[in-house]
Order: C-alpha cells, then sequence, then structure tokens
C-alpha cells in the first residue's frame, strides 16, 4: 500500500470516529494540532495517559458501587473527574455516559448507577479497541507530510 | 493530561493534587506567570483555593477550568472568588492561548 493510500485510510477512519459519535473533532483537532514530527505520537501518548489515569477511577467507581449503602457524594466525585479526563481526548460517548450516570447519582439512584456504569465501560472499552486500530493504523502510514518540500 | 498538553509547548508546569497545596507552593515562594484551577478537588475546591491565594496577594492570572464555567450560578460564584477568567472542560490550547507567553503561543504569528 503507497503512503497516499495509508494516509488517506487513517484519515478516513478517523472520520468514521467522529461520524459515529465515537470522538468529539474539534477536542480530537486541538490534540492533533500539538503533534508534528518531532512529536508524531503526541496524540496517542495522550491517549494512553487517559486509559492509564482513568483505571484507577474505574476501579474506584466499581468499588463504590459495592458498598452498603453507597456513599452518592463520592460516586459523584469519581465521575466528574472521569468525564473530565474523557472529555479531554474527546471521548465523546463515554462523556454522555458519564453525565446519565451522575443524574442517577444525583438522585440516589444506585440501581441506575449500576447499570449506566455498564454502559460506560462499555463505551470505554470500545474506544480503547477502536483508537488502538486508529494509531497502529497512523503508525504504518507514517507523519504526514506538513510541509512542502522541494524537489 | 493538562500538563502534558501544556509541557508540549516548552511550558514549565508545576501540578498541585488539591486547592491546599496550590496555597502551600505560594507560602513556599513560589510564583507563576498562570494558574490555571480546577474547582472540585478535594481537602480545599478552586473556589476557597482562589479566595485565599488572592488574599496572600498572589497576582498571577488565575484561569478556572471546569465543566461549570459553561454558565450559571457555579461559574459566577466561582469568577467572584477572584479568578480573572473561567474557561470550560475540556481544556484545549486555544482557550488559553491568550495568557500563554508569545514565543510559546501557536496561534501566535
Amino acid at each position: 500500500m503507497d503512503r497516499n493510500q495509508s494516509h488517506r485510510q487513517v484519515a478516513t477512519m478517523k472520520q468514521s470516529l467522529f461520524d459515529q459519535g465515537y470522538l468529539d473533532h474539534e477536542q480530537f483537532n486541538q490534540l492533533e494540532e500539538l503533534q508534528d514530527d518531532a512529536n508524531p505520537n503526541f496524540v496517542e501518548e495522550v491517549v494512553t495517559l487517559y486509559y492509564r489515569d482513568s483505571a484507577r477511577l474505574v476501579h474506584s467507581i466499581e468499588q463504590a458501587l459495592e458498598k452498603s449503602p453507597i456513599d452518592f457524594n463520592k460516586l459523584d466525585s469519581y465521575m466528574h473527574q472521569f468525564r473530565g479526563s474523557s472529555s479531554s481526548i474527546g471521548a465523546k460517548k463515554v462523556k454522555a455516559e458519564c453525565s446519565l450516570f451522575r443524574e442517577y447519582c444525583r438522585a440516589g439512584n444506585g440501581e441506575g448507577c449500576m447499570r449506566t456504569f455498564q454502559q460506560v465501560k462499555k463505551e470505554y472499552a470500545a474506544l480503547r479497541k477502536k483508537l488502538e486500530t486508529f494509531f497502529q493504523l497512523a503508525r504504518q502510514a507514517g507523519p504526514v507530510d506538513r510541509a512542502r518540500r522541494p524537489k | 493530561m493538562h500538563k502534558m498538553m501544556l509541557t508540549r509547548l516548552d511550558i514549565e508546569v508545576e501540578v498541585a493534587a488539591n486547592g491546599k497545596a496550590a496555597v502551600d507552593l505560594h507560602l513556599a515562594g513560589a510564583s507563576f506567570h498562570l494558574i490555571l484551577m480546577d474547582l472540585q478537588m478535594p481537602l480545599m475546591d478552586g473556589s476557597q483555593a482562589t479566595k485565599e491565594l488572592r488574599g496572600m496577594g498572589v497576582a498571577s492570572p488565575i484561569v478556572g477550568v471546569t465543566a461549570a464555567c459553561d454558565g450559571g450560578p457555579e461559574k459566577t460564584a466561582f469568577l467572584a472568588s477572584g479568578l480573572t477568567d473561567c474557561v470550560s472542560k475540556p481544556l484545549t490550547i486555544s482557550k488559553i492561548a491568550t495568557y500563554l507567553p508569545a514565543p510559546k503561543n501557536p496561534y501566535n504569528n
């Protein structure tokens, strides 16, 4: 596969992630603007950091949901952080489920929280898989020629 | 993650885990060109930390970064604590570009 074709594939996959609502294009583009030849994997590094940091929060939320009675304030606080981090990488569906979770939290609805958290985890995992594929494609395609090089 | 974005622009970043840590840094004599202040934090929240910093005479720009900055009473209260500005999460460089020193501002031509 030639380079142009590889880059087109990357662009197509990225667009489909936007179109399917997995990623917020504005936020993701802002991260991509910080990527260049000197930092060719910047976006992947940020996303890796997100999944590493948020794993801790996911675990804390799981533990908090197992307690009886549920401390909804604590849960809300964890989810606020998780929602914030998710929005930083443009994780649109994850963020939406987090917002729904917080509504159940504020209503003191434990069952609603547990149900929604399953959805949060599902979207979180789905996005991770999609992004892993995307970054693999992007690395294979190599950096985009941003500047015109004289022949 | 905010640190990663700013470090990418060659900006030196110090992260405080909560409002109290931010205040303690200043009590120890540190000063910063720009302070990004989250609202919801353990031990001491962003509003309280901002009030304390202003009370100590800290004149650096303090920009609130929080979902609460979307508007409404929470934003008003946060601004009233002494913020220079309030931007909504998620943080992007373009939202705080005006506070970055010119050579490091990617939007500065």
